[in-house]
């Protein structure tokens, strides 16, 4: 038996495992004890599950009403392989879903919102939300509304059709966006902030306004986790699926980029994010990629051997 | 449609499509397993009723979209009869259902029906059902028009975490006046427009005591002030009787004002 004094120890990883599996268990058993489908933190959830369910639906039809007789063996084998496929997104919600819970308060630290402003006054001069108030219309407010929207469309969307196409890929995007989600719940451990709008309500005088804005934000806010400015995991998915969208396609990547990009400003704009969490969310976005990669490199390493 | 009832419909339609998935996959499987003459009748057979099964939980999923749309667009008496239609196929009432149904009931003002929802606000706790304090003030609000001044009073005074503070000096104003003590009235008509100065029923009421007291000249001007934040106001028979009245020195009459959420 070795006495290891450095590197990663068994023990390391099993309290990480543990401490993992137990906030997991905390989230999953409110979710099930206390959820149903109108808890509104879970309607996320459901955006990520569709795609799954209607590919269940279309293996188990083409089960019952294929010419062919199918075992079921097979078939059930799939139907538990889609959903193991897409677990990393349904783990993703659920680490950020466990930000909700009021522990994390005992954790937190104060609010860092005075240090994220100064810093994007040294770099700009002032916050983008505030001098965007100029930007303001109506018509600019509903797109801007949509375009923060996306984070649930995007996602799925290009992830059905790498999942169509290419497995690796797939399960590279979908690796990226459920580090990112863990590298996400570090800043906001770290950095806790809650965005320009509620930290200096005093900066902005110009309403919103827009035919959505009530409507869509105030169904986004209620499953939003506390504290979740640093980095910005809007801007870091929608940058790991225009990375993988251009891995995918170049039409793919010219299709997604206006969305992408105005999925960005609306960050800003809607008042929830610093510019510096913009910065921070893609190099979060940047390193989720790079980890993904390394780990699936390892993880064939160990396959081969 | 509300984005919050997009939501509702992706939510129920994921596990309708797995319920669905797992009638198919049974079908097939319970088909195979019979004799050949028996197969197709009991194939369709179990998909008959899964099919039935997705579509009833669709009407009631419709029914629930419908008295959320309902409520938005703020037509109360639907709202109403939509969950009753969703209850009648039986739909399991959510905390956010209830609520906006206690809503509805209170516009229609059926006070008991409206108590027995915001009930249903609440979470379960070993001391009992607990209710925040805006739910609590909704049921003194309920409970004082219905004319139970005494519990009225207990569901008000205890909703002192209210994010309508002003709501809440009101109904403990009207309960005061309403059990003779005019003095606490005044004072808490007081403070309630201290809370939101744009409050139109404790600033009638607030003029009414203050005429009474011989304070005419104050309760013109506090209901003239109300002009400059709702210029149409002019138009309204109950202010400007109340106005007219309080600048000849009489006390305006004792109107009863429907403070309800929109």
């Amino acid at each position: 038996m070795s006495s290891r004094r450095s590197g990663l120890r068994v023990e390391d990883v099993l309290t990480f495992a543990v401490a993992a599996a137990l906030l997991l268990f905390a989230r999953s058993r409110a979710a099930v004890l206390h959820g149903s489908f109108e808890t509104p933190g879970l309607w996320e959830l459901s955006f990520i599950l569709l795609p799954v369910s209607i590919l269940v639906f279309a293996m188990s039809f083409s089960f019952a009403f294929g010419r062919t007789a199918t075992p079921l063996g097979p078939t059930l084998g799939r139907i538990v392989g889609v959903f193991r496929d897409w677990l990393p997104f349904a783990l993703f919600l659920l680490f950020y879903q466990s930000f909700r819970s009021r522990i994390w308060f005992a954790i937190l630290g104060p609010d860092r919102d005075v240090d994220l402003m100064r810093i994007d006054r040294r770099m700009l001069g002032e916050t983008p939300a505030v001098w965007m108030q100029s930007w303001i219309t109506p018509a600019l407010t509903s797109v801007m509304t949509a375009a923060y929207f996306l984070h649930l469309i995007l996602p799925p969307v290009l992830a059905a059709s790498l999942y169509r196409k290419d497995l690796l890929l797939f399960r590279r995007f979908l690796l990226a966006v459920f580090l990112s989600g863990v590298i996400g719940n570090l800043g906001y451990v770290m950095v806790p902030a809650v965005g320009p709008d509620a930290a200096f309500p005093v900066l902005f005088h110009t309403p919103l306004g827009g035919n959505l804005e009530q409507s869509v934000l105030s169904v986004i806010d209620v499953a939003r986790a506390p504290r979740d400015v640093f980095p910005s995991l809007h801007v870091a998915v929608s940058a790991i699926v225009l990375w993988y969208a251009a891995r995918n396609s170049r039409k793919w990547f010219c299709w997604l980029l206006p969305f992408v990009l105005a999925n960005w400003v609306s960050t800003m704009y809607l008042r929830y994010h610093y510019f510096i969490d913009v910065i921070a969310g893609w190099a979060c976005a940047a390193a989720a990629i790079g980890l993904g990669a390394l780990l699936l490199r390892i993880e064939t390493h160990f396959t081969k051997e | 449609m509300g984005m919050s009832s997009f939501a509702m419909i992706v939510m129920r339609l994921v596990p309708l499509l797995l319920l669905l998935s797992a009638f198919l996959i049974a079908a097939r499987v319970i088909a195979d397993r019979v004799g050949p003459r028996a197969s197709k009748p009991t194939f369709f057979t179990i998909i008959t009723i899964g099919v039935a099964i997705v579509v009833a939980a669709a009407l009631q999923t419709g029914a629930a979209v419908l008295a959320h749309e309902a409520f938005l667009r703020q037509r109360w008496e639907r709202v109403d009869s939509s969950y009753r239609a969703y209850v009648a196929m039986h739909g399991s009432v959510s905390r956010t259902m209830a609520y906006e149904w206690a809503v509805a009931l209170m516009h229609g003002a059926q006070w008991p029906r409206a108590i027995e929802m915001l009930t249903r606000t609440g979470t379960q706790s070993p001391r009992g059902i607990l209710l925040n304090s805006d739910v609590t003030l909704l049921i003194g609000e309920c409970l004082y028009y219905s004319g139970d001044l005494r519990r009225a009073e207990a569901a008000v005074g205890v909703a002192r975490r209210a994010r309508r503070p002003e709501a809440r000096d009101y109904f403990l104003a009207r309960i005061a006046e309403r059990k003779g003590r005019t003095s606490d009235a005044a004072a808490l008509y007081a403070s309630s427009v201290a809370h939101n100065s744009q409050f139109y029923p404790a600033i009638y009421h607030r003029a009414r005591l203050l005429v009474a007291a011989g304070a005419a000249p104050q309760a013109v001007a506090a209901l003239d002030a109300v002009r400059q934040f709702d210029p149409s106001i002019t138009a309204d028979a109950a202010w400007r009787n109340a106005r007219d009245a309080a600048s000849r020195g009489v006390t305006p009459q004792n109107v009863e004002f429907y403070v309800l959420e929109a």
